[in-house]
């Protein structure tokens, strides 16, 4: 049963956090929350990776509804992820990015579903590698400024660990 | 002839062409200016050949003369015949018999006895409406921003270039017609371009008065297509920084071209390896446009955050500040920014908002006065953009609209006297000697030593670094805009404080830095 913590925010991004809901799974942690009747999960390709391994992140974002959402977003970006150590950050995807500055829009038709597939390579935001031991990943949604509806949605998390 | 063809070829809608044909003075035209000159605050001078020319009808010259002097001599000795004489201005227009040169002519009757004055006839046009079937349905933004009358100045100028520095373009849109010159991808995605770069093309730089689409706020210049960005909007600060740097070399390569590059992207990082491509763009003439952000707070977003580049945040049709858009002490100018109509990849059209929207405006405009003033340094063009951008809230700059809604024509008047410099004030911690973010920052009337300060002028916070809040923090406050001067800085946190040991001088158009260490 998954439970849901209160907003948190971050620089500009607002960000929720849904309760941990992992799913012990060979293919790797799998969590996911809703938001407008649309499902997102986040899912990596392992629980446990060993120093310096990849970490594969895919997200996807379904429509199982009988009706088509939109979601607009006031950037290009339309997610983030950050990993965290005992609340420490340790690296964030859009670190070293910047986005174009128009709104954009995600339209899921019934059904429909889109999938961003991410990397880490266990650099924290520093460039360094990352020690051993045992991490979060959070899936972040910016949300909306101003004139456009709010395009948030409560973040899954995963754990996962990293060993020597 | 460049008059022949713009003759041929110009059908305003709504107010039409008034052609002076011998009603002309010797005193200037408004709205006429020289080639390569802000409007002219005497007669216009002569370029070196007849296709520096603004607008005139071909082979006609009107010559003033002294009341002493016989005009009709004048005229035989050029080989001329009289098309219309005003005694009462002791004025001839000539109609000239065989094809030759109208510079040459001139020059030849500035030589001779009992010749007042002598220029071509230039066709005064009161008002540009351009035949775009969108301009009048669909866009606000050039109208917004004077662009219309900008345009019976100059409509822009192939030896200018507006660097796309963004997602990629559409080349073959039709409303580019062919004058999109060859860029390059700075990333490793290799998908059709997303609508965004080609919208941002076609506000700064689509073809006017061709009949299709819309009219861009520069009709002529090139658009030089860098990709920076992939297809999802995400841009890499390392692609940008090379994006950057393919601009500058290609205008280090075309020595004869002028080159602006726009930016409608950002982020809260700041990079070092992009303030060197930057500081790269100014070092070697190109200006460097960016959008401030849509985080609709006063933050300071990059690249629109780095020294010399030109912060333009969005605008609305009822000239206030768009919800979203970005604002503070380093904003530039805004520009309009909600539901902008431009091209999208297709050959079609479509509204998007953002401060990606108002960039290009900006860019547009900053290239129409390099078309007409092409030796002007990038700090030039900014502080010409700056002194006549028209004034919102306060009545000089005011952090939620820079100094205010850009305005083409009068930017394409004459220089005005700069009068502010950039002030850059970095907070550091006295143990740790790292950047202080969040530190508030005042900017005082400079004092002896800095004591007994009193008067207080600007006041700002400095940034952070990277999110979130507990990476590194940059702890830089930008000013804009600083009248000239000597100053004073202070900083404080909650826990700490510290000034600038000895007052520093404020420079028209120059960035100014300083540090101030504080401690408890």
């Amino acid at each position: 049963m998954c439970s849901f913590l209160p907003h948190m925010r971050a620089t500009n991004v607002v960000f929720l956090i849904a309760g941990l809901c992992v799913t012990p799974a060979a293919a790797g942690p799998t969590a996911h929350t809703g938001d407008q009747g649309v499902r997102i999960e986040l899912r990596l390709n392992k629980p446990v990776y060993t120093a310096r391994e990849p970490v594969e992140i895919t997200l996807t974002v379904s429509n199982p509804a009988s009706a088509a959402v939109t979601f607009q977003f006031p950037t290009g970006q339309m997610f983030d992820v950050l990993v965290t150590r005992q609340g420490k950050l340790m690296w964030q995807w859009s670190q070293g990015r910047a986005f174009t500055q128009a709104f954009t829009s995600l339209t899921l038709s019934p059904g429909e579903s889109r999938v961003f597939n991410e990397r880490w390579d266990q650099r924290d935001t520093q460039g360094r590698y990352v020690p051993a031991g045992e991490y979060e990943m959070l899936a972040v949604f910016p949300t909306e400024v101003g004139l456009v509806p709010r395009a948030g949605a409560d973040g899954p998390q995963v754990r996962f660990q990293i060993v020597k | 002839m460049k008059g022949t063809r713009q003759l041929a070829t110009w059908t305003p809608l709504v107010i039409g062409v008034l052609l002076v044909v011998g009603c002309t003075s010797g005193a200037r035209l408004v709205g006429v200016p020289g080639p390569g000159q802000g409007v002219p605050t005497g007669p216009p001078p002569l370029p070196s050949s007849d296709a520096g020319l603004a607008d005139h009808v071909p082979q006609q010259i009107v010559i003033g003369v002294l009341p002493t002097a016989d005009a009709h001599r004048i005229v035989a000795a050029i080989d001329g015949t009289v098309a219309r004489e005003i005694r009462e201005l002791n004025s001839v227009t000539v109609r000239l018999r065989q094809p030759t040169s109208i510079v040459d002519t001139i020059r030849n009757l500035q030589g001779m006895a009992g010749v007042r004055y002598a220029e071509p006839n230039y066709i005064y046009q009161l008002f540009r409406t351009p035949d775009d079937p969108f301009f009048s349905s669909k866009q606000w933004g050039p109208q917004n921003i004077n662009a219309p009358t900008a345009w019976d100045i100059t409509m822009g100028s192939p030896n200018t270039v507006v660097g796309v520095v963004d997602s990629g373009i559409d080349s073959t849109h039709p409303d580019f017609g062919g004058k999109v010159l060859a860029g390059t991808n700075c990333t490793t995605d290799t998908l059709p371009p997303p609508s965004h770069g080609t919208h941002v093309a076609g506000i700064a730089a689509a073809i006017g008065n061709n009949g299709t689409g819309i009219a861009g706020v520069n009709w002529t210049a090139g658009i030089l297509p860098i990709k920076v960005c992939n297809a999802s909007g995400s841009c890499a600060n390392s692609d940008i920084s090379c994006g950057v740097v393919f601009g500058v070399n290609f205008a280090i390569s075309n020595p004869s071209l002028r080159v602006v590059e726009n930016l409608s992207l950002g982020g809260p990082g700041y990079a070092q390896q992009l303030k060197d491509a930057f500081d790269y763009a100014l070092q070697n003439n190109v200006l460097v446009v960016a959008s401030s952000g849509n985080d609709g707070k006063s933050t300071v977003l990059f690249p629109a955050g780095y020294p010399g580049v030109m912060a333009v945040g969005a605008s609305t049709p009822t000239n206030g500040r768009a919800a979203f858009s970005t604002y503070g002490t380093h904003l530039s100018v805004i520009a309009p920014g909600v539901d902008i109509y431009s091209t999208v990849p297709g050959g079609g059209y479509s509204l998007m908002s953002g401060t990606s929207m108002a960039a290009p405006h900006v860019a547009g405009v900053a290239a129409l006065i390099l078309a007409l003033s092409p030796g002007l340094s990038p700090a030039q063009v900014r502080s010409q953009i700056e002194r006549t951008a028209t004034h919102l809230g306060s009545s000089a700059f005011d952090p939620q609209f820079g100094w205010g809604v850009v305005n083409a024509a009068a930017a394409l008047g004459a220089l005005v006297p700069n009068n502010y410099g950039q002030v850059q004030i970095t907070v550091q911690d006295n143990v740790t000697m790292l950047g202080v973010g969040g530190a508030d920052v005042v900017l005082w009337v400079g004092t002896a030593s800095c004591l007994g300060l009193t008067q207080e002028v600007q006041t700002a916070q400095t940034s952070f670094g990277p999110p979130p809040t507990t990476a590194p923090p940059l702890g830089v406050a930008s000013f804009n805009a600083v009248p000239v001067g000597s100053y004073c800085a202070s900083a404080s946190t909650t826990t700490k404080k510290g000034t600038t040991a000895a007052p520093f001088a404020v420079s028209p158009g120059t960035l100014t830095t300083a540090t101030v260490t504080i401690s408890p």
